[in-house]
């Protein structure tokens, strides 16, 4: 008995050791203070709101592209981002939105306003079709699935004749707005739209479900394994991303005035909102929103400057800003696997792997 | 009074090959059983089993008297089976307290009171100083105890472990022990697949032995750890011997 009782001292002094070493090596660990996201996040809310009585026409429906991305940036990102579930559905769920707000529109002359909520349903009824067959894939097929559904909206859609075919569909605003009245009424539009998204991704990131998403994206089985329902968690992802995208669908038809299938369900689309994920940076809230400003920013940039460019005598075609963007995606597939927001915040990022 | 688990039967193949063969044991509530046997035996087939992760060919699996066999992870977790891994498994770019949240997803309550609960559990294995810590940067022994005590956040009947004191530092191990023998006065029930048979002699009432997928002894430490059978088994001719599935 005494023997037991000195190997339990014994153990007792190693166990208090090994924690006081533990507690030691912790103490080094760099962690950011937990404001300076959300203060970034306002700072940044805070500079676009007033630009979009400031800037010019073109300055404005610029920014307007950002915010627009933002809102289906922060959707996609639930899944794709904090879930691991990377997927070119982003286009889909926005064009149902599209769609819903510009065919209730077109044929029963409902207003954007009226318009949004049902957008935001079609969209997340379609994730739920989406979600049921697909979501038991594991991660790949998933993505090569989203692929394929982007084309076969595109079909579907083209041969629909109430959604216009291949000609589209037109969207009439209510009211008289000038061209600069109109940019101003979507600019703020979809700004109260980002900010919703950003908080939404937020309280996702801070929440159970936000932390069973991350324990999905890392080691589905050993989330199943704890009870967590994987499917039902993935699902509700897919849904809550799906409405967003979905209800800045239905704010893009009225913003650009006419729809038609090709671009509406365009992977390009899909791709960018990707992209603004990987370089914003995957699995935080202020990723997407991050991601957006630079890669809708440099979009504009390289649009104007590549078709300038006359290397050895030769004209670069414009679509080059795909390679420079698609090169931009590799490298921080390769090298900044975090993100932007990764470079700052160490701790919360998530290891990119496309 | 109902065993929280009992088996009957319980038969598993992968190919051609039969892990688990007619398995048939149970467990008392409150009691620390533990399993034994030479690798290959088919230890962790039957600790996947027991907590829903593979189904049975055949056999039942009544947790607290209701047969789960063939249901998923969650409704074993549900009637209060949870887990362990050999390797530990945790979600290592969340915080050890986020890890600790992940199980209660579909459990009713606030998140305070999860918080709360997960600061007490993380505070009996001496990891409250790393709640905010992410899991990667926990050494393994820690991570082994981060993850035993994210196994308790749903208030489980019985935790099934896989190997919780191999590969760790002895004050480590002594931790898991101490924290283990805790939770088994509240009443917790454990079954626990290890190798380092003098830690299970110490911690367990019972213990069960498998080879070959079947079970070969089972009783008291000293009266499995002196059965011929299991003699064999591991210094004889048993699976161990001749190198067989590993």
């Amino acid at each position: 008995m005494a023997e037991t009782t000195d190997l339990d001292k014994d153990a007792k002094r190693n166990s208090d050791v090994a924690l006081a070493q533990a507690k030691a090596a912790s103490a080094g660990v760099r962690k950011a203070p937990w404001w300076v996201t959300p203060l970034v996040a306002v700072a940044i809310f805070a500079i676009i709101a007033p630009m979009g009585g400031i800037l010019g026409l073109g300055a404005v429906t610029t920014l307007t592209t950002v915010l627009y991305y933002t809102v289906i940036a922060q959707g996609w990102n639930l899944l794709g981002g904090y879930g691991g579930y990377l997927n070119f559905g982003a286009a889909v769920f926005a064009g149902t939105g599209a769609y819903t707000a510009a065919w209730l529109n077109s044929e029963f002359e409902w207003t954007l306003w009226q318009t949004l909520i049902p957008a935001a349903f079609a969209a997340a009824f379609v994730s739920l079709i989406v979600g049921f067959a697909t979501l038991r894939l594991r991660s790949h097929y998933f993505a090569i699935f989203t692929l394929v559904l982007t084309f076969l909206a595109l079909v579907v859609v083209k041969n629909w004749p109430a959604l216009g075919g291949a000609i589209g569909l037109f969207t009439d605003v209510e009211g008289d707005f000038s061209s600069r009245g109109l940019a101003i009424l979507f600019f703020y539009v979809l700004f109260g739209l980002a900010i919703l998204a950003t908080v939404i991704a937020y309280f996702v990131e801070h929440s159970n479900f936000g932390y069973a998403l991350r324990a999905i994206s890392e080691d589905e089985p050993a989330a199943q394994v704890l009870g967590v329902k994987t499917t039902s968690v993935k699902l509700r992802a897919l849904l809550i991303g799906a409405a967003l995208g979905g209800l800045a669908g239905a704010v893009y038809a009225f913003f650009t005035g006419y729809i038609e299938p090709a671009g509406t369900f365009s992977l390009d689309l899909a791709l960018d909102i990707v992209l603004v994920c990987v370089i914003g940076g995957m699995r935080s809230w202020l990723g997407p929103l991050i991601g957006s400003i630079i890669v809708v920013l440099l979009e504009q940039i390289l649009r104007v400057v590549v078709p300038n460019l006359h290397l050895f005598g030769l004209d670069i075609p414009a679509e080059t800003n795909r390679l420079v963007l698609g090169v931009l995606l590799l490298i921080f597939a390769l090298f900044i696997r975090r993100g932007v927001v990764g470079l700052f915040v160490q701790r919360r990022g998530r290891v990119v792997s496309v | 009074m109902t065993n929280v688990i009992e088996t009957e039967t319980l038969t598993k193949s992968f190919g051609g090959m039969t892990a688990v063969s007619g398995t048939s044991f149970s467990v008392e509530p409150g009691t620390i059983v533990g399993l034994i046997g030479p690798n290959g035996s088919g230890k962790t087939t039957t600790l996947n089993l027991l907590n829903g992760a593979i189904a049975p060919d055949q056999g039942t699996i009544r947790v607290q008297g209701e047969n789960l066999a063939g249901k998923s992870s969650t409704a074993f977790v549900k009637a209060g089976v949870t887990r362990t891994f050999q390797n530990p498994r945790v979600f290592s770019t969340v915080t050890a307290m986020e890890n600790l949240l992940v199980p209660v997803l579909h459990t009713r309550g606030g998140k305070a009171g999860f918080t709360k609960k997960a600061e007490e559990l993380l505070e009996t294995v001496g990891l409250l100083g790393h709640r905010d810590t992410p899991a990667s940067e926990l050494s393994g022994g820690q991570q082994k105890l981060l993850e035993f005590v994210r196994a308790l956040m749903t208030d489980p009947h019985i935790v099934l472990m896989d190997e919780p004191f191999a590969g760790v530092h002895p004050s480590v191990k002594e931790v898991m022990r101490e924290a283990i023998v805790e939770r088994n006065k509240a009443g917790t029930a454990f079954m626990i697949v290890s190798h380092e048979i003098p830690d299970l002699t110490r911690l367990c009432s019972r213990i069960i032995c498998m080879s070959d997928g079947q079970v070969i002894a089972e009783g008291t430490p000293g009266e499995v750890t002196s059965h011929p059978l299991v003699i064999e088994a591991y210094l004889g001719q048993g699976p161990a011997s001749r190198g067989e599935r590993g």
